[in-house]
């Protein structure tokens, strides 16, 4: 499949293209159009197209599914070892683990929230927009 | 495009418009490879898809419908100057729910939508959907008109004379695969067989060239 956007007067009716449906419009005069042409060509080869097989969104949302468990596991952990001991030095790097593990289950929730809402949120505007348009709605 | 029901066209449009994966090949626009683009930035680089039922918001008026469109960083007042100046019976009609005006009206508000966007590449899907032929004809009229500032159009319809005479190419897709294309003149003769069934000769030829997109 191919769309050829023309920046060069093509006559009507011309010799189709056998490699399906190629579209080519009809030039007339006018340079409004052509720069159209060649800003489209221009805008369509800087797009970034992801890899639909690098499933991105699914390995961050697992991310933070993971973090948001073990947060509150360090910072659990953290509790016990704190309470067990009466070595202040100890009970000081209790307390640092404990904070990193609410920072991770902060960072996780963030994470998870985004790219499990993200398609929830899609989900509900797109029904919303579909309600809309029904007649009557 | 055409062809008969179920053959495909709309997801084919709906392919190339990034709203659906292709099963296999790729769609190319401006020569580069956008299989897999997102349809967002596609649509924001002027690609645009008017889908079969037109699209627009029949509890919104005429007006807030094309406001809908004023995201590529033009006014609503320059919006609705330019809808109206392609349409001018959509001027009077600013203030008026969409659903509540006539098959023919709201396709305009679909296409005055489109434009207005200053698209590169349009995409129709069934223009001719519940219209008379007369309206038809005149929709038509207007497409041509688009593609003659340099847009580049692909309609799909299942209709096919209105389209044939405005189109500079034509393509008959059966079962996901052309089985012709070529100038309008050739595949209106080439139409009956390819609808029920047996295309003519070239028409098989092409098919099992294996050049027909799937």
């Amino acid at each position: 499949m191919t769309i050829e956007t023309t920046s060069t007067p093509t006559a009507a009716g011309g010799p189709a293209d056998q490699g399906g449906a190629t579209s080519t419009t009809t030039a007339a005069s006018g340079a409004a159009g052509v720069s159209r042409a060649d800003q489209f060509r221009a805008e369509i080869a800087t797009l970034r197209i992801r890899d639909p097989r690098a499933r991105t969104e699914l390995v961050l949302l697992r991310l933070g599914a993971a973090l948001l468990v073990v947060g509150p596991l360090v910072s659990l952990i953290a509790y016990f070892v704190s309470h067990s001991t009466t070595n202040p030095l100890q009970q000081r790097d209790a307390i640092v683990i404990a904070l990193i593990g609410v920072a991770v289950t902060i960072g996780g929730a963030a994470v998870f929230v985004r790219y499990s809402m993200a398609a929830f949120l899609r989900f509900w505007l797109a029904r919303l927009l579909f309600d809309r348009q029904r007649p009557g709605a | 495009m055409l062809g008969p029901n179920g053959a495909g066209k709309s997801t084919l449009l709906r392919v190339i418009s990034g709203l659906h994966q292709p099963s296999a090949g790729e769609v190319l626009l401006g020569g580069r490879r956008t299989t897999g683009a997102d349809p967002v930035d596609l649509a924001r680089r002027g690609l645009c898809l008017i889908p079969e039922g037109r699209g627009i918001f029949p509890t919104l008026t005429v007006r807030e419908n094309l406001w809908m469109m004023t995201y590529r960083g033009v006014s609503r007042a320059q919006v609705e100057e330019r809808a109206v100046a392609r349409f001018p019976r959509l001027g009077a009609r600013l203030d008026q729910p969409a659903g509540t005006m006539s098959g023919g009206e709201q396709q305009m508000l679909a296409l005055a939508r489109a434009i207005v966007s200053e698209p590169a590449v349009l995409l129709l899907d069934e223009l001719s959907m519940g219209l008379a032929p007369r309206v038809v004809a005149d929709l038509y009229a207007t497409v041509r008109a688009i593609a003659d500032e340099h847009v580049t159009i692909i309609v799909v319809e299942q209709f096919a004379a209105a389209v044939l005479e405005v189109a500079d190419t034509a393509a008959v897709l059966v079962d996901g695969r052309f089985v012709a294309s070529g100038r309008p003149a050739d595949i209106a003769g080439q139409l009956s067989g390819a609808y029920l069934g047996g295309a003519s000769a070239p028409a098989r030829d092409h098919a099992s060239s294996g050049d027909g997109a799937r």
